[in-house]
């Protein structure tokens, strides 16, 4: 341990020397301080041109009109009530799915983390809603939630009391309500495994000795399994919530945004101004908001996890 | 070369007979002249077809024809003819499946042209190729040419009097029903809208069998839109008149009660498309209001329904519905010439004949009957298409004013403000209120 800890310090301090392990003098490009950015150019010229610069140019696209640039798109957008119920929509589904999907994948985890007769088949058979791709999930949700002969209604006509069938995807709140739970069906299987390694991780010793000092299961995982899986749970939270916001596929094959609006959120807002209604540079101007609010939401999360790892 | 083998041969000859006579080719001289010979036979063809085709001009047809299952082998069949016919063209496919089409040719046009020289397109392309990016050639001398008369849903094609397309492709709207279903109920096809709310109904038992399909979840909105648009003809309205929305005109507003009486008479309510067509293959729907091409889509997913299909016209006083005419333009561009005698060919009743019967398309785009038996015993041997001649044409472009441009965006507003309506207590007229300042907005915009 001590060897592993010292070993890094003792490159570093070498290579500051501009020496090399086996003692000979580092000389020209490679002894430099400018080698490891020399290293990572040729990433950063990949990404700037795949990443940083699609992304100008999709901001000033935005900000495209027909007399030239200017900030019409965004004027427009203020005062688009269209617009802001797709911003509602868009908070409302991916907090949910952010909280539910978290919260289901924490409990999976914990129950997947104790010992029991046939858990690795448990834990395979977990994965399977990842392992299906969106377009059969969203076939198959459609076909069972259908008023008349889906298996959903079936079941629920079954049910003492239960006269009416549901209307699933005609009313806004219940549409709202199948999206959010198709989605979670479908990504909850990897926050769960990610989950489940992270638990792992956490020695068994702490548990003990907290067993020793008489703490109860709760105790226990609030002192000891949150603040071992904190990392791993923030960087979820921040996956979680950019898998939401960026939904597409399952939102439009299902509800195609409707009914009233009441799911379109910002990628079938997007796709349907941009590719239905070839307003181009008003998509552009939908996607740099987009942009804005999973940049504002993963620096929220990034600072919320230092604070908490500074107070411990 | 085979020339020049064969003066050598002579030369060969002419030694043999004067200075030696006695001397024969030996045998590699031979085999070494039969190798040549047959190694410049063999090069012939490879040799020339290269500079015949490259002296042919290349066409390029631009559609969605050629990812169609069951239609492209028809169109590559007529691509086929038309390359063997002469020999100044070659004609191919460019283009994009019809759910990208329309999108990646706006952008092309936007963006100062379209890369082709034929455009296959859906109305409100067409209408926005001719009128707003102006890139089509008129098509009157080919119409001249082969002595043709468009049909009357070609009317939408027209500019300042000249014709810029010819119809590829024709689907028009009827009342499409399961004959068996409705002499099992002693019943007959709706000709008026009250009749047809009641025979809806009578037609309905939830839910083994329902009376009418019509799309109806936004999921599926180019397809529910294809068919709403209809029913602003029911009482002679219109959805715009120029840059002026109609949506909560009484016409309109009338059309979409109409639409909502059917829907709770007899509709698999929520229920997808795609569910709804294996309902109506199954027979456990009536009737529907579909285009031509339905018959087809129920005899693939179902052949024994396909001897009870009927069709009737549009069940109100003026029968008229959409006719969605997919028109063959001829750009502008050097190869102009080429489109127009691409299309002339295409047009030719023989050749049209022929890919209408291959396809199964049921809707020619001038009378082909009459200038071509073999059609009009195909034609002879479909008692569904009787309600789809009766149907009055009409054009989208007709009924969307300036809107038509804006085709899907102007339905997603009424759809989503329509399904409204569609709540218990929902009024058609609030809908159409709210929908109505929407496209105000839009008309702005546009």
């Amino acid at each position: 341990m001590a060897l592993a800890s010292a070993l890094p310090q003792t490159v570093a301090r070498e290579s500051r020397r501009g020496r090399s392990m086996k003692g000979k003098p580092r000389n020209g490009v490679v002894g430099s301080r400018a080698f490891p950015y020399l290293l990572i150019l040729p990433m950063l010229a990949l990404e700037g041109a795949l990443i940083v610069y699609p992304i100008i140019r999709g901001a000033l696209f935005s900000l495209d009109t027909p007399d030239g640039l200017g900030l019409d798109n965004y004027r427009q957008m203020l005062v688009d009530p269209d617009f802001w119920r797709m911003i509602r929509n868009t908070l409302v589904f991916t907090l949910s799915v952010d909280v539910i999907i978290l919260t289901i994948g924490l409990s999976l985890a914990l129950l997947m983390n104790w010992s029991f007769r046939g858990r690795s088949i448990v834990r395979s058979l977990l994965t399977v809603p990842w392992a299906i791709p969106e377009v059969p999930v969203a076939i198959t949700f459609v076909l069972m939630l259908d008023p008349s002969f889906g298996v959903f209604n079936a079941f629920l006509r079954l049910v003492p009391g239960v006269t009416e069938s549901p209307q699933w995807l005609l009313d806004p709140v219940l549409a709202m309500v199948v999206v959010i739970t198709v989605t979670v069906w479908k990504g909850f299987p990897f926050y769960s495994l990610v989950l489940l390694s992270a638990l792992q991780s956490v020695p068994d010793e702490l548990y003990e000795a907290a067993k020793i000092d008489g703490a109860g299961r709760f105790a226990q995982f609030r002192y000891i399994t949150i603040p071992g899986i904190r990392g791993t749970l923030a960087l979820l939270a921040v996956l979680a919530f950019i898998y939401s916001t960026q939904q597409f596929t399952l939102i439009w094959l299902i509800t195609g945004g409707g009914p009233v609006d009441a799911t379109t959120t910002l990628a079938p807002a997007i796709y349907m101004q941009a590719f239905r209604f070839y307003n181009f540079s008003y998509a552009g101007a939908i996607a740099v908001v987009g942009f804005l609010i999973s940049a504002v939401a993963t620096t929220f999360f990034v600072i919320v996890q230092r604070r908490l790892e500074v107070r411990e | 070369m085979t020339r020049l083998l064969g003066s050598e041969l002579h030369a060969h000859a002419s030694q043999g007979s004067t200075a030696h006579a006695d001397i024969r080719p030996t045998r590699r001289q031979i085999l070494g002249g039969a190798a040549a010979l047959g190694g410049a036979v063999a090069a012939g063809p490879l040799l020339s077809r290269p500079a015949r085709a490259a002296d042919r001009i290349p066409l390029k047809v631009m559609s969605w024809e050629q990812f169609q299952p069951g239609e492209k082998e028809g169109w590559n069949a007529l691509f086929q003819k038309f390359n063997e016919s002469q020999s100044k063209y070659t004609v191919d496919w460019t283009g994009w499946p019809a759910s990208q089409y329309v999108s990646n040719v706006v952008i092309q046009a936007q963006a100062g042209g379209i890369d082709a020289d034929v455009l296959m397109a859906m109305p409100d392309l067409s209408a926005q190729v001719i009128r707003k990016f102006k890139l089509a050639e008129p098509l009157d001398d080919v119409v001249a040419a082969l002595g043709i008369t468009p049909s009357p849903g070609h009317e939408f094609l027209r500019k300042d009097g000249k014709l810029y397309g010819l119809s590829a492709i024709d689907v028009n709207f009827a009342l499409v029903y399961n004959k068996a279903l409705f002499e099992k109920a002693g019943l007959k096809p709706a000709t008026t809208p009250e009749e047809w709310i009641e025979t809806t109904a009578k037609l309905t038992k939830r839910p083994d069998q329902f009376g009418i399909a019509l799309t109806n979840v936004i999921a599926d909105a180019g397809e529910w839109w294809f068919q709403l648009q209809n029913f602003c003809l029911p009482f002679d309205g219109k959805w715009a008149e120029g840059n002026t929305p109609l949506a909560n005109s009484p016409e309109v507003v009338k059309g979409l009660e109409l639409w909502k009486s059917l829907y709770e008479a007899g509709v698999p309510q929520g229920t997808a498309q795609s569910a709804i067509m294996k309902l109506a293959a199954d027979g456990r729907v009536a009737q529907a209001f579909g285009v031509n091409p339905t018959v087809v889509v129920l005899r693939a997913t179902n052949p024994a329904i396909y001897p009870d299909l009927r069709s009737a016209a549009p069940p109100w006083a003026s029968k008229r519905s959409l006719d969605r005419i997919h028109p063959l333009i001829a750009l502008k561009g050097k190869n102009a010439d080429g489109a127009k005698e691409f299309i002339k060919f295409a047009m030719s009743p023989d050749i049209m004949a022929e890919l209408m019967i291959t396809n199964l398309y049921v809707m020619p785009p001038y009378d082909l009957a009459t200038k071509s038996e073999k059609f009009k015993k195909f034609l002879a041997d479909k008692p569904w298409i009787t309600g789809f001649n009766e149907a009055k044409q009409v054009s989208p472009i007709d009924v969307m004013g300036d809107f038509a441009f804006v085709d899907d965006q102007f339905g997603r507003i009424i759809m989503q403000n329509f399904q409204s309506a569609l709540r218990p207590g929902g009024s058609v007229k609030t809908a159409m209120d709210g929908a109505q300042r929407q496209l105000e907005a839009l008309a702005k915009r546009v």
